[in-house]
């Protein structure tokens, strides 16, 4: 029994270890060296914990620490991956994966002005119950000539199981018959009178006398009921992507002819090696050429453009490369950014000080109201003033946004100010009002903590402080300065750092409330007025115009650091170094 | 000393509450905007009594309405088979619950207006029987205060003229007016008599008989004259509908000689200041005239100039792209001009060049000096090149012999062709440019002088403006003047007010007179004559609803019609498009057609008897009245949200999808942690003092800092894992299990508590290390276990940005993400404050309840840094 477990123990940890390894091949293989690096020292590490009995406490923390490795360690250091590259829109992928779309996107082939062009039936293979089966020929005609294509063999897929291409080579019938590869298919024709070459083709059989029925044929009112396999089924899965070869010609179906027939196509681009003498090396590179005009792709800006007749270069794709600084310099040279950014770093730091320095006041003064021993319903008082801190806050800021600050429909525009004759506040369109706002929705949020931790902090002040301070006659005002506030000051600041930290970084308030605006004047990245850091990120990252994932990061950076600053700060306060000792 | 707290504690509680009201005031204004009826965006209340919980019904458990049942029919109909939704079989189970559905939507209707009809009567009857004259009274009291405010600005006005030596004599007007108003009741009571026979008369007579001053003349060939035709009887009451007229005639006349004589005694008293004062108005009305025109002027200008504009960029089109090239040719071509200038025969072509050389040379240069100064041609380069072509042209036209002899030499001959063809392409321009510069020039001009005089022309208004103002405020009078101009209104309305109102249409008509400020010194604020137009508001609420009625029930009679067509032949018709769509099925086309083209005008009337009813309903002090009226608005609301078409978003799966992240990611995030804090509790080993100072540290860090790198995270891991993704519950999940780190804290603080002996008894016994913390202290734990459960899952649910990121398809949000995009600025539910509110009142009731049952812990938490805010 135990020497099962044990095996049985063993073997997982053998699978386990194997998957790992696995996974660490492939990602490293994939070109994620930074994941796959993370993850093989894991495994190494965790295979030091399995089998080194000093590392017996670690086993314990292995599942945890997997997702620590994976979940912390590995986005800290993909983004300062990403702030030193241009990653963004127009630069979405790696440079081989650019290449791959010049090479296969539709978007980049050609159809030759002079090409033949195809019409085509597909006949299909019914089964016992006359369903049809994904058993298909493709019957071609040029001209008078026919030609007959099997199913494509040759299929390729991208990750989403969508089809990217299919190949398959066509024959042309000759006498009613050919042969393709093993099977030599014959032409059955309806018995009309018409001329041999005219006369409709209803079905194909092969020597063994394995039928394909005529089945479909784009504009065919006799066969249009079976569009919907036509189309749902046959070509989406094969006929899509799918290319017929013909001696040297190349064949797909025309974008020109709404996919109507198949016509010659070709690629624009395709690579080729050039060499390059780089002093005494040799250098060998791969370049895309465009086909039509026989020039090299440029190459520039971390983007590959085409070169038209006139001589114009024309974007075609773009792709993931370092810019080293260039991010972070921006911030400081570049004035269409570094004015705003400038705006914002100070008002992240004010937001965050006055949300703390606003809850806290009022925070201070309910806690002292209701730290009294006789006074009745304290616990109600309580529990109805914690609510707020009690509603999810994205409910309460959308609450706040679209019933109070809505500068038209708003309660406070339509009611507290209309029924005294104040003219309406632009609480979304005035940066000034637009803070305010800000402000009364943290203040409204977080007061309710700041009164509950007072209120614990002022419960721990021994009553025997006062009784001896007020037999020396000090006054009330003398006891609140000199008692109340030093002792919970100690016990409270480690709390006001920790709610600086995290209004630094309370991005939903901001987003949900204000979206970050009015947006700044004269800015060309989308920075607004009331936008912190971290909800600047966001919208460079992910909000409207365009993505641009290199510029985030670096913010994310700069913030990163500032909040370290804030922890080691926090950390001194409360003490932290010495409590782990424990 | 006991009296004084005592009385503290009253000021602490009172101020505790007020602050409290302020805090939770938001919170209970949710609550009741989401039970409210009417559209609260819109509404003028900040609450409405008017309550229903559709708008929860509508969220959780949605139900289709009628547009939405024709839609799906007509979806249903069109494909039916193997690659949809139906199979045949199903399909027909489904077309039958569609139509049992719209069947039973039109039942429902039709006895909702059933009803309706019949608390319109109650309520008419309920009205004449009880209530009637407590209204009349009512309304007369509000005539009362009316009464009172004009009265008071009578005797003011009236002091005014006694201290101005005006003697004003208004016994006589004021007898006319009482007399006046006294037979108007007697002759309205008697054409009551024909309220009845004849309704359109009778409301055409009613609306003359109550207007003043009573116009009769286009009544009397409108009405009377056809009027007396049909009925000889009514002659008798036409005749002193006429004499009533004369009557507002002899009354007008009196009021204008007072007003007369009044204005005499002013003008005589204030003379000089009346003569400075028109003084003035007439110099703004002149200004204002002129300024008028010069508007104008400069408009014409102003287009003018933008046509010579578009004219000019045409010909700097053709201009400017040479400019470089003749300026090259010119350079080369300039040398001949020491070369023998001697005459001979010229070639047609040549000729031909010469005409047009000549032509430039003469236009070009004056063009130039029209337009060098002007900035859009100097910024365009046009001045330049004009300058250029001219200088080059006239060299060309002095030298041209020269150049011809030399043109086909090699130094030359390039540039020679190069002017050539410059010059044939300006040929078409050659005449126009001139004349078109002139004109630019001249209209620039004028414009800078338009621009010029409004500028002075404005200072003057204002100047103007300024004087009158202080002439104005400098005379202390000057109101009492102004008014004085009205004192025979004030008179008409004073005898007016003091009149009492006998019945309901006397006192619609009151409240019409009064609003319409014909004494311009009383302007009545707006809900103050509600009362008086009680009456006919009803009855235009119940003409309205007997029209959307009326149509509504035409709609629903075709419907069924079609419906039954349908259902007679229903196995074929799903049978048509079996496999494909080949045929559209007019009858359910038909369906949508009648609901499209007849619904909207139905709901425009139905609407409008609605607001008239609930706005009554609102305002109304009748008790059983006001029940009946709310009743109305009630059903009129349920029938307008069974028929209206509407914006649908999957809340419900929001809900759920929410639910399934913050559920899964919290088991397993407790699971992870609860064992990965035992060691810190119990062990010594080393790294563990780094460990638990990198887990602190990590909590500083939000997970939305790698917001970018999640992202990129997902993006990598999607493309080979699809369900651990971009748009993916299973991704999100992923994500949230970064937040292990939380937590730890807790459970290595509730693993301190629990004593050692219990484990060192069970290692005595036997057991390994992990055996003692697995059968020993996780069973211990689970109280806390359930505690972290419970509040990850409330920070997961919570969780807004990385959701929102991650989550794109409407699908697949999650509640938080959902209920942002049901609210985004300009989305459809910006406005649907009912439906808003509710949504967030579902998410945020069962947080509150969580919150406040494990307030203690997630304070203790939060005291001690470790649980995420």
């Amino acid at each position: 029994m135990k020497g099962l477990t044990k095996f049985l123990i063993w073997s997982v940890i053998g699978l386990i270890n194997a998957a790992l390894i696995w996974a660490v091949f492939t990602i490293f293989s994939l070109g994620n060296y930074g994941m796959g690096t993370i993850i093989a020292i894991f495994v190494i590490a965790a295979d030091w914990a399995v089998f080194s009995p000093k590392g017996y406490p670690y086993r314990y923390t292995l599942p945890a620490l997997f997702f620590v490795f994976l979940l912390t360690i590995y986005p800290m250091y993909y983004t300062f991956k990403t702030a030193f590259t241009n990653y963004g829109t127009g630069n979405l992928f790696s440079r081989e994966e650019a290449i791959n779309t010049l090479l296969n996107d539709p978007s980049y082939f050609y159809e030759p002005e002079d090409g033949d062009i195809l019409n085509f039936k597909v006949f299909v293979k019914y089964d016992d119950n006359f369903k049809p089966t994904e058993d298909f020929l493709i019957l071609l005609k040029n001209g008078n000539d026919y030609y007959l294509t099997e199913k494509p063999e040759i299929l390729k897929y991208n990750s989403k199981g969508q089809l990217t291409n299919a190949e398959s080579r066509m024959y042309k019938i000759e006498n009613d018959t050919v042969t393709i590869n093993t099977n030599t298919y014959s032409v059955m024709r309806s018995e009309t009178k018409m001329s041999e070459s005219q006369a409709l083709i209803v079905s194909i059989e092969d020597q063994n006398g394995k039928r394909y029925s005529y089945f479909y044929g784009i504009g065919d009112p006799t066969v249009a009921s079976n569009s919907a396999y036509y189309n749902s089924v046959l070509r989406e899965k094969y006929i899509k992507a799918l290319e017929i070869n013909y001696q040297a010609k190349k064949f797909r179906l025309s974008s020109r002819n709404i996919y109507r027939n198949f016509s010659e196509t070709y690629r624009v681009y395709d690579i080729s090696v050039k060499s390059e003498s780089k002093g005494e090396r040799k250098i060998y590179k791969t370049v895309v050429v465009n086909k039509l005009t026989n020039r090299e792709v440029v190459e520039n800006d971390s983007a590959f453009y085409d070169i038209d007749t006139n001589g114009n270069l024309k974007r075609l794709v773009g792709y993931i490369d370092n810019v080293g600084f260039s991010q972070f310099d921006k911030i400081i040279n570049d004035p269409k950014i570094s004015g705003p950014f400038l705006k914002i770093f100070i008002w992240t730091f004010l937001y965050a000080l006055l949300s703390v320095i606003f809850t806290f006041i009022i925070g201070l003064v309910l806690a002292l109201v209701l730290n009294d021993k006789n006074l009745k319903g304290k616990i109600i008082y309580r529990t109805l003033l914690i609510i707020p801190w009690a509603v999810p806050a994205f409910i309460s800021a959308l609450v706040w946004k679209n019933g109070f600050f809505n500068e038209t429909y708003g309660i406070i525009n339509k009611f507290f100010l209309g029924t005294f004759g104040i003219a309406p506040i632009k609480w979304m369109n005035d940066p000034f009002w637009a803070k305010v706002a800000v402000l009364i929705l943290n203040t409204w949020l977080g007061f309710p903590y700041m009164m509950t931790v007072t209120l614990g902090a002022l419960q721990s002040i021994p009553d025997e402080l006062y009784e001896a301070s007020s037999i020396d006659g000090a006054s009330p005002w003398r006891q609140f300065s000199k008692i109340t506030m030093p002792l919970l000051m100690i016990a409270v600041s480690p709390l006001l750092v920790m709610s600086f930290a995290f209004n630094f970084n309370n991005f939903t308030n901001i987003y949900l409330l204000t979206g970050g605006g009015p947006a700044i004047p004269g800015a060309n990245t989308p920075a607004g007025s009331t936008d912190i850091l971290i909800s600047y990120t966001y919208k460079l990252a992910f909000d409207g115009r365009g993505q641009d994932f290199g510029f985030a990061s670096a913010i994310s950076i700069i913030i990163f650091i500032i909040v370290s600053g804030i922890s080691y700060v926090n950390f001194k306060i409360s003490g932290a170094f010495e409590e782990v000792n424990r | 000393m006991a009296r004084i707290v005592k009385k503290n504690y009253i000021l602490r509680h009172i101020i505790l509450i007020i602050i409290t009201i302020l805090v939770l005031f938001p919170l209970v204004w949710v609550v009741a905007t989401s039970i409210r009826r009417d559209n609260a965006a819109f509404s003028p209340k900040l609450f409405s009594s008017r309550v229903t919980l559709r708008n929860y019904q509508e969220l959780l458990f949605p139900q289709q309405n009628v547009p939405e049942v024709i839609k799906d029919f007509s979806d249903l109909s069109s494909y039916i088979g193997d690659y949809s939704d139906y199979t045949y079989e199903k399909a027909l189970k489904k077309s039958d619950e569609l139509s049992s559905d719209l069947r039973k939507y039109v039942t429902d209707s039709t006895n909702a207006f059933i009803d309706i009809e019949k608390i319109y009567t109650d309520i008419f009857d309920n009205f004449n029987k009880n209530y009637i004259n407590e209204l009349i009274s009512d309304v007369n009291v509000i005539r009362t205060k009316d009464s009172d405010i004009i009265a008071q600005d009578y005797t003011k006005i009236n002091s005014f003229f006694e201290q101005n030596g005006i003697k004003t004599d208004t016994g006589n007007l004021e007898k006319l007016i009482s007399d006046f108003l006294s037979k108007r009741s007697e002759i309205f009571s008697e054409l009551k008599n024909y309220e009845q026979s004849f309704p359109e008369y009778y409301s055409e007579t009613r609306d003359v008989l109550f207007s003043f001053p009573l116009k009769t003349t286009v009544w009397k060939i409108r009405v009377y004259n056809k009027w007396k035709r049909e009925e000889p009887n009514a002659d008798v009451l036409g005749q002193k509908v006429l004499e009533m007229g004369d009557l507002s005639k002899e009354i007008e006349n009196e009021m204008n000689s007072l007003d007369e004589f009044i204005s005499q005694g002013i003008s005589e008293k204030y003379a000089q200041f009346l003569d400075n004062k028109s003084t003035v108005e007439n110099v703004i009305e002149t200004v204002n005239n002129k300024i008028t025109e010069t508007n104008k002027t400069k408009e014409a200008l102003n287009k003018n100039l933008s046509d010579l504009n578009n004219k000019f960029s045409a010909i700097s089109d053709i201009y400017i792209p040479q400019k470089e090239r003749v300026i090259s040719a010119y350079n080369i071509i300039k040398k001949l001009s020491n070369e023998d200038n001697q005459i001979f025969k010229l070639d047609p072509d040549d000729e031909n060049i010469y005409q047009i050389l000549s032509v430039l040379s003469k236009e070009l240069k004056p063009a130039y000096d029209n337009i060098q100064s002007i900035d859009i041609f100097i910024n365009n380069g046009l001045a330049d090149t004009l300058k250029i072509y001219s200088e080059t042209f006239e060299y060309m036209y002095d030298n041209f012999y020269a150049i011809i002899k030399n043109k086909e030499k090699d130094e030359f001959a390039s540039s020679y062709q190069a002017l050539d063809s410059v010059i044939l392409k300006l040929e078409i321009t050659a005449n126009d440019i001139n004349l078109l510069s002139e004109q630019y020039v001249d209209v620039y001009e004028k414009i800078a002088k338009a621009d010029k005089d409004t500028e002075s022309l404005e200072e003057s208004l204002k100047n103007a403006q300024s004087e009158l103002q202080n002439m104005v405020s400098e005379n202390s009078d000057y109101e009492n003047i102004q008014e004085s101009e009205n004192f025979s209104k004030l008179v008409f309305v004073k005898s007016f007010t003091e009149n009492p109102i006998n019945n309901v249409d006397e006192a619609y008509y009151y409240s019409l007179f009064m609003s319409s400020k014909y004494y311009s010194g009383f302007s009545p604020e707006l809900k103050r004559y509600f009362l008086m137009e009680w009456y006919y508001d009803l009855v235009e609420s119940k003409a309205k609803y007997d029209s959307g009625r009326q149509k509504m029930e035409t709609l629903m009679g075709n419907l069924i019609n079609e419906l039954d067509k349908y259902e007679a032949n229903k196995d074929d018709l799903l049978k048509l498009n079996l496999g494909t769509n080949v045929a559209a099925i007019t009858i359910i086309e038909n369906m949508e057609d009648l609901y499209d083209k007849n619904y909207n005008s139905a709901k425009a009337d139905l609407a409008r008897a609605s607001r008239i009813v609930s706005d009554m309903s609102d305002n109304t002090k009748y008790g059983s009245l006001k029940r009946d009226l709310r009743k109305i608005d009630k059903d009129l609301y349920n029938f307008d949200e069974n028929w209206t078409k509407k914006i649908r978003k999957p809340f419900v799966r929001w809900i759920l999808n929410s639910l399934i992240i913050a559920i899964v990611s919290s088991v397993i995030t407790v699971f992870i942690t609860s064992i990965a804090a035992y060691p810190f509790s119990r062990m010594r080993f080393r790294g563990r003092k780094q460990g638990l100072l990198f887990l602190m540290l990590i909590q500083m860090f939000p997970a939305i800092m790698y917001m970018v790198a999640m992202y990129g995270l997902l993006k990598f891991i999607g493309t080979y894992v699809p369900f651990i993704g971009l748009d993916k519950l299973g991704g999100i999940i992923f994500i949230y299990l970064g937040g292990i780190a939380y937590n730890m804290w807790l459970f290595k603080g509730y693993y301190d508590t629990i004593p050692d002996t219990l484990e060192e008894a069970a290692m005595i016994d036997g057991a390994t290390r992990f055996q003692t913390f697995w059968m020993i202290v996780f069973p211990l734990s689970l109280p806390i276990i359930a505690v972290v459960i419970i509040l990850s899952f409330m920070s997961n649910f919570n969780e807004f940005v990385l959701a929102r990121i991650i989550l794109q398809s409407e699908q697949n949000f999650t509640y938080a993400v959902g209920l942002q995009q049901f609210s985004n600025a300009n989305g459809p539910f910006e406005t649907e404050w009912g439906l808003f509110t509710a949504a967030a009142l579902i998410g945020a009731v069962p947080m509150v309840i969580l919150f406040l049952s494990m307030q203690d812990w997630i304070v203790g938490g939060m005291t001690q840094g470790s649980v995420k805010g």
